[in-house]
């Protein structure tokens, strides 16, 4: 794919994901904060406060059913266990619980117009930065493409 | 004011974006790496020139047969090495570029803001009233979500993927490296919201 | 000469040399030596594990090539 058209597809993925983030309620720390919690502080599970866990679940099974169906022979990239798998999972939840986001939650939020999560974005580009550094010294990247 | 979609569109919706982006692109499905472009802007700007400067066809052939032959010498560049050395099945797009995750930065704040408007949803400052609950405002909120973000930024650089990559592309491939990385942010997660709920009641 | 299929570079499902130079002969001389042998002495693999972008046409040797020849 040329360069030009690829952008534009990149974009508009990403205005897909943005758009679906934001109107499913992903952008809603209260509502990030009851999916974490099974909805225990919000009255309990039901399917009312469990609607963000059913969508993220829901979507990887879909995803699982839709690469069988469409891209079984495929090859895309391997992801295996690494040194920095374990660590960099558990910061990175901690990380959502606090802010609310992850990195593509953080921007979109940014984009709602929540100037505070400004502050959330200077810090996920400040920890990316700095762990790359430090991944690259300890020699923990694997060098295989993650995206 | 329209409410919050309803899940399934959610499950419909995330769960077929990493197919339909690997059908289009090529690539896995995943944000942190393109932030991980943004924060190395050098390095970036400088590999983007040399692809831009990427021969191609009968140059292609020719610069390479004439390195081939500086580094192996004669016998080996024309030897019974020389062959074609083609990966089995479809290969992998392009690697998007620091241009490419800018667009993609942009857009997806773009369809966010779009996306509340459109549901006439007023536009706020912060995080919204749970999160004050929890933070308060001011300069200790401000704090807070530094905070989570270097953590967010460090975690998924150091784990080589995040929510997208790893919770849905990874996980729905059933890689062994992504089913980890997520139960572990997923296990995190949950373990400091429930910490933050019993400390402040929400 | 004892021959390891575990040397092979980790990364050459991912390796842009592939998609864009596999089809031309020359590449199985660089594979030989390269993926197939002292894969640790490639530069993109030195520039992966360093976490550093590659240009798509970097060589193993640390050539770039590009029209109007090639640049280190």
């Amino acid at each position: 794919m040329r360069s030009a058209p690829r952008m534009a597809a990149v974009a508009l993925f990403g205005f897909g994901l943005g758009f679906l983030l934001s109107s499913l309620g992903f952008t809603d720390w209260g509502e990030v904060h009851t999916m974490f919690t099974l909805g225990f502080f919000a009255g309990g599970p039901s399917p009312g406060t469990l609607r963000l866990l059913f969508a993220f679940c829901g979507a990887v099974m879909l995803s699982l059913v839709a690469f069988r169906a469409f891209a079984r022979r495929d090859n895309l990239p391997r992801r295996a266990v690494h040194k920095g798998t374990v660590i960099g999972g558990l910061a990175f939840g901690a990380g959502w619980a606090l802010t609310g986001g992850c990195p593509s939650i953080a921007i979109v939020q940014l984009g709602e117009g929540r100037v505070t999560a400004g502050a959330s974005v200077a810090g996920v580009l400040l920890g990316t930065w700095v762990a790359r550094k430090a991944a690259a010294r300890l020699r923990w990247q694997t060098g295989s493409c993650s995206d | 004011m329209r409410s919050y979609w309803p899940w399934w569109t959610g499950a419909v919706g995330l769960g077929l974006l990493p197919l339909v982006y690997w059908i289009v692109l090529r690539r896995p499905f995943g944000v942190s790496g393109l932030i991980g472009r943004l924060v190395s802007v050098g390095d970036e700007l400088s590999v983007a020139k040399e692809n831009a400067a990427a021969p191609t066809g009968e140059a292609l052939d020719a610069l390479l047969a004439a390195a081939t032959l500086e580094e192996f010498g004669r016998e080996a560049a024309e030897g019974p090495m020389a062959v074609a050395a083609p990966l089995p099945g479809r290969p992998l797009g392009p690697r998007l570029g620091i241009l490419d995750a800018a667009a993609f930065v942009v857009a997806m704040g773009l369809g966010g803001l779009v996306a509340r408007l459109w549901a006439g949803r007023t536009l706020v400052l912060g995080m919204g009233d749970s999160f004050t609950r929890s933070f308060g405002s001011g300069l200790p909120a401000l704090s807070v979500l530094l905070a989570g973000g270097v953590l967010v930024g460090a975690g998924t650089s150091l784990a080589e993927g995040c929510s997208t990559g790893h919770g849905l592309t990874g996980s729905s491939r059933l890689q062994p490296g992504s089913l980890l990385a997520t139960a572990c942010f997923m296990g995190a997660a949950m373990c400091v919201s429930a910490l933050l709920g019993w400390r402040v009641g929400l | 000469m004892s021959e390891t299929s575990a040397r092979t570079c980790p990364n050459t499902a991912t390796c842009s040399l592939f998609p864009r130079l596999g089809l031309r002969a020359s590449l199985g001389v660089w594979t030989a030596f390269y993926c197939e042998s002292k894969y640790e002495e490639c530069a993109r693999y030195k520039a992966a594990r360093a976490g550093k972008p590659i240009p798509d046409l970097m060589l193993p040797n640390g050539k770039i090539l590009r029209i109007g020849g090639e640049r280190t």
